[in-house]
């Protein structure tokens, strides 16, 4: 029997976890002499100690997640199995098919613990409608709201990009704000949502250009029903945010994009519209310490004094901190809390910074987003990555079958098939490229290109250095604590811990 | 003669419930004993779950009363308890003497005020969240219908330890059906010789209700107090981290964190060494107070 603890839980989406329990059928179906057994771990933080407590109890699966994240513990203490006895003698598999990006966290003096499984690393999404300006909506015309079904994703590539007449309803209204699309003009779809479950188009965008302006037309449904056809002049609050742009454009863009109240007050009014979203989640916010140079430890990773509270690092948090005191472009910890939900997910924000994840919630809540990097302050863009990769266990007691079975779910088909559902990028360079043609998985293939892996790769007890800093962010947020001396109070904490 | 055939009766008897109750001795061992035996050993050693351990004496005990942590917790779950306790012990008596009225449904009534106990924590965790969130839960909605503002429970560190008390009143029943049980059994006759003595209700509730329903009192605090003091599941889901500023961080989540997330197990051992000598001497101090207040029928 061949175990695999597969990181997940059923929270993950429906039809996600329903291919990946086809992909284990049909792995099974393939090598009938394989019992295969998943064992599903969930995830948020919890995967890793159930895998040490595993191995401390000695039953240890023969295949595991390993989490650039907390990999350090497992690649340092023999928990996991070097893969170049398996890579050298096996003529069909090339490590150079998978990205260096997603493999080098698992690649330790010359041993390879991990083949990629999946990545994604960290962007600034945005929201492109609250960067554009509503010029009108009419009620849907009948003739835009014939459904435009597709099925597959090769049908929906066919299906972008092909034009449509625009209505006489539609004319009429762009002519009375003086956009004249011509008699000839067509609307190219840009986007569609298909609805597999009613077997219909649910929304879509299309796009046409008038006088060198770009114009958008939003299918919008609202809450009593009726649908309209939205139409929007692209960009008109704010352009979309360049791939490397700085922390002064940002700036500029925040200002455009967030919405105060006529009477704004700080302590008593929420803004309209944030410029960005923050949670106090540490990965998704030291990244903004190294877009000034600045960061958390050593290279070494054994002392935070002089790095974490360095000159570089501290304007780094002064200007996020600004962010939600200065500026009220960020909510702060509080009024996240009053929102009571994800404030870009709710359309209350204009950008956020998470990864590919989401691309799943985005396609469900039909969000027509964009991705780029994280603002930097005169230096190139930098990002985390965070990737997974299938190890094999030491105490494996199958590790033959454990690695045909890493082999098969990391090649190019079975990748290809798990990436059409969003989760991540996969570590299969081939199957990754196959979605490049889509601007948004092009972007992160982009991405993987600056981005740098996490401290749980070289730090064995980084879990603990990221409590303290989500502590130090707490006191900054509630007790509005000066960040220099946070930062120099917290560095001095991580040099004690980690001494120890 | 006769002594010795009584001593082989009573060797036989012993041997005899030794076998009945062995199934339980061999799990008590196994599960509880040898793990409390080798978590005095461990608490001694710095122990990762990876390396082998390594003995370090007292290091763990002298570093614990050195963590600022561990005095942030022990605060965190004495207060818990003060609030909790009391609080949880008022309201289930009260709901008891409710329940035990003559009135119409009150099958039902009961059930609905037991129902709630018999959520798994965690789900009660996952429960309150939401009925926490600011802006869309169901207590400050309820709050906004009589005009109150409602405060972001779950990330005001003044409002973490409340929501916590908050949310252990949802699971009294147990309690109340003890205290229920209790009520059931005071006899009727005091009652109404009480009521010949001229006693009104709040007399007759001070001088006989409570008295005789005090040994179900001593066994819910008894019991409660271990509970408190090992409070876990819910706010571990409703608090990841220990809540802002640490406010709604508990003693057994540091011991559970210590051991899992950072993997100090010799570390959390000692600390949950420390937890069980409190809870001893707070056990030891209710049962030597209950001589004063707790009353058995017929002692």
């Amino acid at each position: 029997m061949l175990r695999v603890a597969n990181w997940g839980s059923p929270r993950v989406e429906e039809d996600f976890m329903s291919l990946e329990r086809q992909l284990w059928d049909e792995y099974m179906r393939a090598r009938p002499e394989v019992a295969l057994r998943i064992e599903q771990v969930p995830g948020q933080g919890l995967y890793a100690p159930k895998m040490i407590m595993m191995h401390l109890a000695g039953s240890m699966p023969d295949v595991m997640h390993l989490d650039a994240a907390y990999s350090a513990v497992f690649t340092k203490n023999g928990v996991v199995r070097d893969l170049m006895p398996f890579i050298e003698k096996d003529p069909d598999f090339r490590l150079s098919d998978y990205f260096d990006s997603a493999l080098s966290f698992a690649k330790r003096d010359g041993a390879v613990y991990a083949i990629p499984w999946d990545f994604t690393p960290m962007v600034m999404w945005y929201n492109k409608e609250l960067f554009d300006a509503e010029l009108f909506r009419i009620p849907l015309p009948a003739a835009l709201a014939g459904s435009l079904d597709y099925e597959g994703d090769d049908a929906y590539r066919e299906l972008r990009g092909r034009l449509v007449p625009v209505s006489p309803e539609l004319r009429d209204a762009l002519a009375s704000h003086g956009i004249e699309p011509g008699p000839d003009a067509r609307l190219a779809v840009e986007l569609a949502e298909f609805d597999a479950k009613s077997k219909s188009t649910v929304a879509w965008r299309w796009g046409f250009t008038h006088a060198g302006q770009e114009y958008t037309v939003r299918r919008k449904a609202s809450a009593d029903g009726t649908e309209s056809a939205v139409v929007f002049r692209d960009e008109g609050k704010a352009p979309y945010p360049r791939w490397g742009w700085t922390w002064n454009e940002f700036l500029d863009t925040c200002r455009a994009v967030s919405v105060f109240p006529a009477d704004y007050q700080p302590d008593r009014d929420l803004p309209l519209v944030y410029a960005v979203t923050f949670e106090n989640l540490v990965p998704f916010w030291t990244p903004w310490i190294w877009t000034n140079g600045g960061d958390v430890l050593n290279p070494e990773g054994d002392r935070a004094t002089g790095y974490l509270d360095g000159p570089k690092s501290v304007e780094a948090m002064r200007f996020l901190t600004d962010l939600f005191f200065k500026f009220h472009y960020a909510p702060t910890i509080l009024e996240r809390e009053r929102i009571g939900q994800d404030p870009f997910m709710n359309g209350q924000a204009a950008m956020d910074l998470k990864g590919h994840w989401m691309m799943i919630d985005y396609r469900a809540r039909r969000f027509d987003v964009g991705v780029t990097t994280i603002p930097t302050n005169g230096i190139p863009p930098v990002t985390v990555i965070f990737p997974v990769g299938l190890a094999i266990t030491t105490k494996a007691t199958h590790p033959d079958v454990a690695w045909d079975f890493i082999k098969y779910f990391t090649s190019q088909d079975v990748q290809a098939r798990r990436m059409a559902q969003g989760i991540a990028v996969s570590g299969n360079r081939a199957a990754a490229e196959r979605f490049a043609d889509d601007p948004l998985e092009q972007a992160f293939l982009r991405a993987t290109e600056i981005a740098r892996p996490p401290w749980g790769v070289v730090v064995e007890d980084y879990a603990f250095v990221e409590d303290l800093l989500r502590e130090m962010m707490e006191t900054i947020h509630y007790q509005r604590r000066d960040v220099a001396e946070a930062l120099r109070d917290t560095a001095r904490l991580i040099d004690a811990a980690l001494e120890k | 003669m006769k002594r010795t055939a009584a001593h082989s009766d009573a060797r036989d008897g012993v041997a005899c419930g030794l076998l009945w109750i062995s199934p339980w001795l061999v799990g008590f061992a196994v599960f509880v004993a040898v793990p409390i035996v080798l978590s005095g050993a461990l608490s001694f050693c710095e122990f990762d779950g990876i390396r082998r351990p390594v003995f370090i004496g007292l290091e763990h005990w002298r570093g614990l009363f050195a963590d600022p942590l561990v005095w942030k917790v022990l605060r965190n779950t004495a207060v818990y308890a003060a609030l909790a306790l009391p609080v949880g012990t008022v309201l289930g008596v009260a709901m008891a003497l409710l329940l035990n009225q003559p009135i119409p449904g009150q099958t039902l009534w009961r059930s609905v005020v037991f129902a709630p106990s018999l959520l798994p924590l965690v789900a009660v965790g996952i429960i309150w969240t939401w009925m926490f969130n600011a802006r869309f839960g169901l207590i400050n909605s309820a709050l906004a219908l009589v005009g109150i503002s409602g405060p972001t429970w779950l990330n005001d560190a003044s409002w973490a330890m409340p929501s916590v008390v908050i949310l252990g009143l949802w699971s009294i029943g147990h309690t109340v059906v003890v205290y229920l049980a209790g009520l059931q059994d005071v006899p009727r006759e005091l009652y109404e010789a009480s009521h010949l003595d001229g006693a009104g209700p709040w007399s007759r509730l001070w001088h006989v209700t409570l008295p005789m329903i005090s040994p179900a009192m001593f066994f819910n605090i008894v019991v409660g107090l271990i509970f408190v003091w090992q409070i876990f599941a819910a706010p571990y889901v409703m608090f990841p981290g220990g809540g802002p500023q640490r406010n709604a961080y508990f003693y057994t989540m540091y011991v559970y964190d210590q051991a899992f997330a950072y993997r100090r197990f010799g570390y959390a051992c000692a600390l949950s060494w420390v937890q069980l000598l409190i809870i001893l001497a707070l056990t030891a101090v209710a049962f030597r107070s209950s001589r004063h207040w707790v009353h058995y029928r017929g002692a």
